[in-house]
């Protein structure tokens, strides 16, 4: 079935191509390995409370572990208010020259260091939601607890997950507009053949990849809860858990990255820093996989 | 008053001119059939009618079109898609709508059916014109995928005809389906007649002769013969038309 030839090439391709699963087995490994103490000694306690005292070995993670769920939740929101608009007018509105120029600006913003996303968050997003999100959505609805507090910095899980919304925007935007453009032509054709306007045309389409962008969402949502750096210079770094989404908070990238330089000087800081990771990583992992098996699924049976 | 006018009609894309000057005319609630070897630009000149000749890049469209109360080339082609159903080649029916919706979803955006009874009725008349509900009745809610190829192309049609049509444009329907299938959607076409003019395209002489009351023969772009059927298949007057007959091209 192969040549000579063509097994030495292959066996020599074979290290390398495995040695970024192997990168993704060995952290995994390590992660859970080095987090093996603090599950130990504190048990599942160790996510039931909020406290970061290093000084006394007093841990807990509930609150970094909910803020991440909730700014990556936002985060998705976010995303899925502004990818779908913007997947269909490159599809459908936008033409020649245009289309390529916005497509391109997407795909750079994709690949934008998030330090960028980060310093821009800080100093310009996180005011402006202060004062024209959360100061109106506090004074109008301020018995729905999630709006109860009132903004005092503006630093937030709230501000977090808008800024990391924004970051995934153009990843989301980019699955979605392939599996959008990956629709075959013939189902565009027999939206025209029973009299479809665009505008239906474009509601029926989008029903049709359904599948394919609620998988693009989770996909988002896995990328939203590793994002660090904006993250921890939106969310306000407070070990506070509450029910107000404008209240400072933490995720747990944020903490790992706030936290990992001096834990080695306790006992039990690092290991459990790990394992905040080792919850993060399990949920990333396990939220990729159905995203990307999704995909291949509504592709195996849509496209082909 | 005809269906479907064409006068002079010139399609090219890019350089490589398609059809040249095509001049017809399709009666009223008539079967029209167009024959004619593959590549003669049968599809494309159905494709005029409804302007998805739009679709392909390049396209350019000269002459004058008149389809139904339209000049075709100078309207909104969406506004005139809604007087307009077509079935194409390969059945397309919609794979995430079950069977109910993939007929429905037609009567309702062109606002055919107003409540949940109304829209219960068309499905099932269009699903009868189309003679599939017999096969479908009781599993209105499954996916089309479990259907077969024929029985899908029938519910493309009950889908076509689900929007009530005016004019009815099929794209070789049989060419993918097996002929028991075939038998059953010509059956169906030709009691169609009453509520819509069907302007259909075909390769097959023997399945014009079953379906046409008027027949136009296409060959490399050029219509070289049309008229009732019954005289042009016992009487062809070109070379090309009795060579088509005869099965020689």
């Amino acid at each position: 079935m192969f040549s000579k030839r063509d097994k030495l090439f292959f066996l020599s391709l074979l290290p390398l191509s495995i040695s970024l699963l192997a990168v993704l087995v060995v952290s995994v490994t390590t992660i859970a390995l080095r987090s093996l103490d603090a599950l130990q000694h504190f048990g599942l306690a160790l996510f039931a409370s909020s406290i970061w005292n290093p000084e006394r070995e007093v841990y807990g993670l509930l609150a970094p572990v909910i803020g991440s769920l909730t700014t990556s939740a936002i985060a998705l929101l976010t995303a899925l208010i502004l990818s779908i608009p913007l997947a269909i007018t490159i599809a459908e509105y936008l033409q020649g020259a245009l289309k390529s120029v916005v497509s391109s600006i997407v795909e750079l913003m994709g690949g934008m260091p998030t330090i960028v996303y980060a310093v821009w968050a800080s100093q310009y997003l996180v005011p402006f939601l202060k004062q024209f999100a959360m100061e109106p959505l506090h004074s109008a609805l301020p018995f729905i607890p999630l709006f109860s507090c009132k903004p005092v910095t503006g630093f937030s899980v709230f501000a977090a997950g808008v800024a990391i919304g924004i970051s995934i925007v153009p990843y989301v935007t980019t699955l979605i507009l392939e599996a959008y453009q990956s629709i075959p032509v013939m189902y565009r054709e027999a939206c025209y053949g029973i009299g479809a306007t665009r505008y239906e045309s474009i509601k029926i389409l989008l029903s049709l990849a359904r599948p394919a962008i609620i998988a693009a969402l989770v996909l988002g949502f896995a990328r939203a809860l590793g994002e660090t750096t904006i993250a921890v210079t939106t969310v306000g770094n407070s070990m506070y858990l509450s029910s107000c989404l404008f209240a400072p908070g933490y995720t747990v990238s944020a903490l790992i990255a706030s936290q990992f330089a001096n834990a080695y000087l306790y006992q039990y800081a690092e290991t459990v820093l790990y394992s905040s990771i080792l919850v993060v990583v399990l949920i990333a992992i396990a939220l990729s996989f159905y995203g990307s098996t999704t995909i291949v699924r509504w592709r195996l049976r849509v496209v082909v | 008053m005809f269906a479907v006018e064409m006068n002079n009609v010139s399609v090219y894309i890019g350089d490589r001119q398609i059809l040249k000057e095509v001049t017809l005319r399709t009666p009223y609630n008539t079967v029209f059939v167009i024959m004619g070897p593959s590549g003669s630009g049968k599809t494309t000149l159905l494709r005029v009618i409804n302007r998805l000749i739009d679709l392909v890049e390049g396209a350019r469209v000269e002459g004058f079109v008149k389809v139904l109360n339209f000049d075709a080339l100078h309207s909104d082609p969406y506004e005139l898609r809604k007087y307009i159903g077509m079935v194409f080649q390969v059945p397309n029916p919609f794979p995430h709508l079950t069977i109910y919706e993939n007929v429905a979803v037609a009567a309702k955006i062109n606002g055919v059916a107003k409540s949940k009874r109304e829209l219960d009725e068309v499905v099932k008349w269009a699903l009868e014109k189309a003679m599939l509900w017999d096969e479908v009745k009781d599993r209105l809610y499954d996916h089309p995928h479990k259907l077969s190829g024929g029985q899908r192309q029938r519910l493309c049609l009950a889908r076509a005809l689900a929007m009530k049509p005016r004019l009815l444009l099929l794209d070789e329907p049989t060419a993918n389906i097996d002929p028991v299938n075939a038998r059953k959607l010509e059956e169906a076409i030709v009691s169609l007649k009453d509520e819509v003019t069907v302007v259909m395209v075909t390769h097959s002489p023997h399945q014009a002769a079953r379906v046409a009351d008027y027949v136009a023969v296409l060959y490399d772009g050029r219509v070289v013969e049309q008229g009732p059927a019954q005289q042009l298949f016992l009487r062809p007057s070109t070379e090309i038309a009795q060579k088509l007959l005869r099965g020689e091209i």
